[in-house]
């Protein structure tokens, strides 16, 4: 993918139907719907066929009519053009812009579940199978159109692995110092008795 | 040329950083030796506490026979948290690609059925390593 020098309204790589704001560096979060007065896309069951790549066109053409959607062009051939049914194509705007609404038929937000897995298996297990139960539900939230649900539960998820990290390290610490810390000043405190009293 | 290559060594640092971590972290197995009873590696919690394994318990051992080549040790001490290593492994390839390509590489945990598949398979293997008669005894560790 060619990374765009300059902050602005770009296609978003990662969905067709959305537009994903460059701050001049990196890519924010903020994303907004391709087409302003187009009707709302249905929230793609966005499990699987979300994923298939659209078509690459030969040319970026785009067609006149504004209720169709437009597959978007392949990232790695992006040339900014003036696009049509962007807000702001070639102002980008002074501020930030507010985070608004998720583009309804993206992808899901990352579920955060190879944390999660890992967290389980490795870390402290009671909180990675919660995170394994937040993970789980972000996908049917999407699907039912309650991006902020989704996201919550993402999050939720992400939070859950940490503690679970979290809790392992502590655990772990306290472990260390009673089993091996302990032992050691107790072994050195016996000597030093040892020592005094003959 | 010099830009790009900056750039490659800036999208792949945190998989660099990810890999030294894991790297550490099989160091530390490897000299802590968690297959010998007493060592300076911790028991699982909830094992410590509880009594019971938990879907996660012999994962270092595992871990420590794995880094041995030691395959059939590893499915003896945790058959899913093996499984659970290759998806991890398998999640960072793609990942690392990601990075690379600068795109989302569509790995297992996007698909639709990867979050209900393990959160069953870790509850059924909770319960079928606790269960402590005939065939199952073997699995608990």
């Amino acid at each position: 993918m060619t990374t765009p020098t300059q902050a602005g309204w770009y296609d978003d790589p990662s969905n067709p139907s959305a537009q994903r704001y460059f701050d001049g560096n990196d890519w924010t979060p903020y994303r907004q719907r391709k087409a302003a007065g187009a009707p709302t896309p249905p929230p793609v069951p966005s499990q699987t066929a979300a994923y298939t790549p659209p078509p690459t066109p030969p040319s970026y053409a785009p067609p006149p009519d504004p209720a169709s959607y437009a597959p978007a062009p392949d990232p790695s051939s992006y040339a900014p053009p003036p696009d049509p049914y962007s807000y702001a194509s070639s102002q980008p705007p002074a501020v930030a812009p507010s985070p608004v609404a998720y583009a309804g038929g993206g992808q899901p937000p990352d579920s955060h579940l190879v944390m999660a897995v890992l967290s389980t298996f490795l870390c402290c297990f009671p909180f990675g199978i919660v995170a394994i139960i937040n993970a789980n539900k972000v996908s049917n939230l999407w699907a039912l159109g309650q991006y902020e649900a989704a996201q919550a539960a993402a999050d939720s998820a992400k939070k859950w692995a940490m503690y679970s990290a979290i809790a392992w390290a502590c655990l772990a610490t306290i472990a260390f110092v009673v089993g091996v810390v302990l032992p050691l000043v107790g072994l050195s405190l016996l000597g030093g008795v040892a020592a005094t009293n003959p | 040329m010099s830009t790009a290559h900056t750039e490659y060594a800036r999208r792949l640092t945190a998989p660099v950083g990810v890999a030294a971590l894991a790297a550490c972290g099989c160091a530390a197995i490897w000299l802590g030796d968690p297959t010998t009873p007493g060592g300076p590696l911790p028991v699982c919690p909830t094992k410590a506490l509880l009594g019971i394994d938990c879907p996660g318990c012999g994962s270092l051992r595992m871990l420590y026979c794995l880094l041995h080549g030691n395959l059939f040790g590893a499915l003896r001490y945790n058959a899913l948290g093996l499984a659970a290593v290759g998806l991890l492994i398998w999640a960072y390839l793609a990942w690392t690609y990601g990075q690379l390509a600068g795109r989302r590489i569509r790995s297992w945990q996007h698909h639709r059925w990867a979050a209900p598949v393990l959160l069953i398979a870790v509850v059924a293997w909770f319960v079928v390593r606790n269960l402590g008669f005939g065939p199952f005894a073997a699995l608990y560790v």
